[in-house]
């Protein structure tokens, strides 16, 4: 019996002071650390970096994703975050890579957030990662 | 020398020489095995003493004369009886005079006894020869002479120092050999230095005779000589044998006890056992005659209880560079009968670690491991006492969870007590090293913000701490969502004690609190007036009740349909003695925090009851209900009880409550006012279009009555979307079959407008002001006369 899975996604802005080098430096490491955590514990995942914006998917099991959880939140090198779903769900959406680092190549309107409810923003949020990181991952390279 | 060597090799016969130096040496060892025995013997030490004493002396008196038997001088001698045999009991006696002194103490007598014991020794060789008589002229060369008493004083004084103070069998050894040495030295020098001139003329002695007599003396001196060694032999080994063992069991004792124990003598260690051993992490060769500062750390001096007697506390340096803790307790203690000092060495460490736990639960929470409100209050005057010397400023700040309580109670401890933690975790992640974090009970936390820039760095905490804490939390799986309220006062500005910070900080943290959380305020000299105006009311308001303060005013709704007065709207009035009239939108809220809402209601109930039921029918009463009496237990049964108090019939009682009494505890609310509409009584919807206006709660209960906010009616006139609203909840009433009361009407084009919208009910100024009693009597009566 496996034990259940949980999803997390949240947005939040940017909140590294200093030159775009050094934001994309902090971010970088920031990256590679959350992939380090993230493998040891199990969870994948995907990082969207967006002009000032995070967003993040992360998916694992309870005790791990509370933690990650727990290492971000209190995180103050971003601000403004949004817990957008915190769920249940029957299997990874995100299981491809410990943390994919997604880079828009434009912003396709279709995952601009939709009218209507909070769950509905969330899924179309995830809706668009997951149809960037299968772009990505089509891409030669 | 050339004169030494020719009386050794010339003039002496070789074997009876070599005898001569094998009696010395048995006596000379025997001498000092006997003395051993002495100096260890714990009774009858003198017994002892005249055995070594006889050793010393028969060994030195035999060598003496077999050396003289050996002797050819090449002409007749004699040696005088009397002499010879005086010589022997001199030199015996001054011997057992000597070790007598040399065993009485140390330093000086062990020299002087050693320095006796050469003088009885010089004494008896030259008493000896004193009665030696030969055929010629006896001459003494005197720088030989000098050289040979030298020698025999210093030879033996040196030979029984060493002896006392090394008495293990090498340097017992050495001894016996310096006392030999010394024997001989004067022996053979005093020899040397003699010059024979032989006499021509001279009578012949009976020579045969007398060396027949003379080696029949040193036959039986040398005999007890070999009985005495041969005990002595005998002796030294039971002796050894006996140390042996004795040290063997001292050792396994001391490796078997757990402390660690030290040996030493003169500020050197003599001896360590295993624990020591174990302790430092350093062998037992490495010990012994190190001195006793090597144990210490660089540059620390010994404590005065190491070198003598008593107790104190250390620190040893260990092998591998710990510096460890130590209790130490010296002991004087006889070895070897040398006094010694046993040192018992205590490893502290396990204690110091508890007492540092110790202190660690004494000063902080074990829940979250931030201090407790001891252990901040020490904290806090740390601070006080190093910035108040250097005057720099800092800042107190006090949090507050805000949806805390009900987390708990809803979620229950355990999930509490893991988002406390968490709530830890953040507010460390909020502040900086230099910050101290403190929770000095329930969801109270407190951050003493070191830094001098202020309030600039007070702020930005604040805003840290808010914005993290006002992000969800996951625990155990559920997103719980809280926040926080921060009450800021700076030192020294807001207060130079930590009461005065404290409670200025709480007073900020209040208002913070009462001014929409998740939201900061620093400390204003106003609050604390405000504040002290508060805390009087509440002591007042306390005893109001008692003393009658309270009374009732009737404003009066009036009846569209028939434009009659059909009830009044019971108010509360607080006449206080001294200050007058007191508002309720002042006391009704402190009265809501305090509790006092209950008694104070109830009253409100009866005296409301049993006015009314004075009046005539069908006149109603309608009385407000506060939150916290809708969620009371007792409120069913207090209301039944003041209408059957007074008789008055349930049906022409109206109570009105507020949105805000739903809002928590829903079910439970509901159910009560359903209990309460069993009854027979009324129950409005009072003040509603303001705050939630959920159309959920009117559809959940049946309310009698919807009360429209007075805030509409004051801009009918000139907003048309007030109206609106007036319009569509009159409407929304009627299709409910609710009626609908408009309070605050105060002009006659308003009660046109909402009289034209088909209104029930008014309430306000133009209708009538809140009235005594009478008044409200008297009104009644005159509707009734109309």
């Amino acid at each position: 019996m496996a034990e259940p899975l949980y999803r997390l996604l949240y947005r939040s802005k940017v909140a590294i002071l200093g030159t775009t080098e050094e934001v994309r430096a902090e971010v970088a490491a920031i990256l590679a650390g959350a992939r380090r955590h993230n493998a040891a514990a199990g969870l994948t995942g995907a990082l969207l970096h967006e002009g000032a914006t995070f967003t993040q998917v992360l998916e694992g099991e309870l005790p791990a994703l509370e933690e990650a959880y727990d290492r971000i939140s209190a995180d103050l090198r971003h601000t403004e975050f949004e817990l957008m779903q915190f769920a249940l769900v029957p299997e990874r959406g995100f299981g491809g890579e410990a943390l994919a680092f997604l880079a828009p190549a434009e912003l396709d309107a279709a995952g601009l957030a939709a009218p209507g409810d909070a769950a509905d923003a969330a899924n179309g949020v995830l809706r668009r990662m997951a149809a960037i990181l299968g772009r990505q991952q089509a891409a030669p390279g | 020398m050339q004169r030494f060597y020719t009386c050794l090799a010339e003039q002496h016969d070789p074997a009876l020489l070599a005898l001569a130096v094998v009696i010395c040496a048995v006596g000379a060892h025997t001498s000092f095995v006997l003395l051993r025995a002495a100096q260890t013997a714990a009774a009858r030490r003198w017994r002892w003493v005249a055995l070594t004493a006889l050793a010393t002396g028969t060994g030195a008196w035999s060598t003496h004369f077999v050396a003289m038997l050996a002797f050819a001088p090449g002409l007749p001698a004699d040696h005088g009886a009397g002499l010879t045999l005086a010589s022997l009991a001199l030199v015996v006696l001054v011997c057992g005079f000597a070790f007598q002194l040399a065993l009485s103490g140390r330093g000086w007598r062990e020299w002087a006894g050693g320095v006796l014991a050469g003088l009885g020794i010089t004494a008896m060789h030259y008493a000896g020869m004193a009665g030696y008589h030969l055929v010629g002229v006896l001459l003494w060369e005197k720088r030989l002479l000098t050289l040979s008493i030298a020698l025999g004083i210093l030879l033996p004084m040196l030979a029984v120092w060493l002896a006392l103070r090394q008495p293990r069998p090498l340097p017992r050894l050495l001894a016996a050999a310096l006392l030999l040495l010394g024997i001989c030295a004067l022996h053979f020098l005093g020899m040397a230095a003699l010059i024979i001139l032989p006499e021509p003329g001279g009578a012949p002695l009976a020579a045969a005779a007398s060396a027949d007599w003379l080696a029949a003396a040193v036959a039986a001196a040398s005999g007890i000589l070999l009985l005495l060694s041969l005990a002595a032999a005998a002796l030294s080994r039971r002796a050894h044998r006996r140390e042996r063992q004795a040290e063997q069991k001292l050792r396994s004792l001391a490796d078997a006890a757990v402390e660690g124990l030290l040996l030493c003598e003169e500020g050197r260690i003599t001896g360590s056992n295993r624990s020591l051993q174990g302790l430092l992490g350093r062998a037992d060769e490495w010990f012994t005659g190190q001195r006793l500062e090597a144990l210490l750390p660089p540059g620390q001096t010994l404590p005065a209880a190491l070198a003598a007697e008593g107790r104190a506390e250390a620190e040893f340096l260990a092998a591998s560079g710990e510096i460890i803790p130590v209790e130490l307790v010296t002991r004087p203690l006889l070895h070897h009968a040398r006094s010694q000092q046993a040192v018992a060495v205590r490893d502290l460490r396990d204690r110091r670690r508890a007492e540092a736990r110790i202190r660690f639960l004494a000063q902080h929470d074990p829940l979250t491991g931030l201090h407790n409100r001891a252990g901040f209050g020490l904290e806090l005057e740390r601070a006080l006492a190093l910035h108040g010397r250097s005057g720099q400023g800092f800042a107190l700040l006090a949090l507050d969870l805000d949806r805390f309580k009900w987390t708990n109670d809803t979620m229950g401890h355990q999930v509490g007590d893991a988002l406390l933690v968490k709530v830890a975790a953040r507010l460390r992640a909020a502040v900086h090293a230099t910050d101290v974090v403190g929770r000095p009970g329930g969801d109270e936390f407190a951050v003493l913000q070191l830094d001098t820039s202020q309030p600039e760095a007070a702020t930005a905490l604040a805003q840290r701490c808010i914005e993290l804490l006002s992000r969800p939390f996951i625990v155990q799986g559920q997103v719980l969502n809280i926040g926080a309220s921060v009450g800021i006062a700076l030192y020294p500005q807001d207060g130079t004690d930590i009461a005065t910070l404290a409670r200025n900080a709480d007073l900020a943290l209040y208002r913070a609190k009462s001014e929409g959380r998740g939201t900061h305020r620093f400390f204003e000299a106003e609050m604390d007036t405000r504040m002290q105006r508060r805390r009087m009311l509440e002591v007042e308001l306390r005893s109001a009740l008692a003393l009658r303060q309270f009374h009732l005013e009737y404003q009066p709704l009036l009846g569209l349909d028939g434009d009659t007065v059909t009830g009044f709207e019971a108010l509360i009035r607080w006449a206080h003695p001294e200050r007058g009239l007191i508002s309720p939108a002042e006391f009704i809220p402190l009265a809501e925090e305090t509790g006092l809402i209950i008694p104070i209601g109830e009253w409100v109930l009866r005296e409301a009851c049993r006015e009314a039921a004075g009046w005539q029918e069908p006149a109603t009463i309608a009385v407000n209900l506060s939150p916290l009496q809708v969620h009371s237990p007792g409120i069913v049964e207090a209301v039944r009880g003041a209408c059957a108090a007074a008789g008055l019939d349930p049906h022409r009682l109206e109570l009105e409550v507020t949105e805000t009494a739903l809002l928590t505890d829903t079910d439970h609310s509901f159910g009560t006012l359903r209990a309460l509409k069993a009854l027979g009584v009324r129950i409005s919807m009072d003040d509603f279009g303001t705050g939630y206006s959920s159309l959920s709660h009117l559809r959940r209960f049946p309310f009698d009555k919807i009360k429209i906010d007075r805030s509409f009616v004051a801009d009918l006139g000139e907003n048309a979307d007030s109206a609106a609203i007036v319009g569509a909840v009159i409407v929304l009433g009627k299709s409910l079959g609710m009626l609908t009361t408009v309070e605050g009407v105060e002009t006659a084009g308003q009660l046109a407008h909402v009289r034209a919208r088909g209104c029930d009910q008014v309430q306000g100024f133009l209708v009538g002001r809140p009235m005594a009693a009478d008044a409200a009597r008297t009104l009644l009566a005159r509707r009734q006369a109309a």
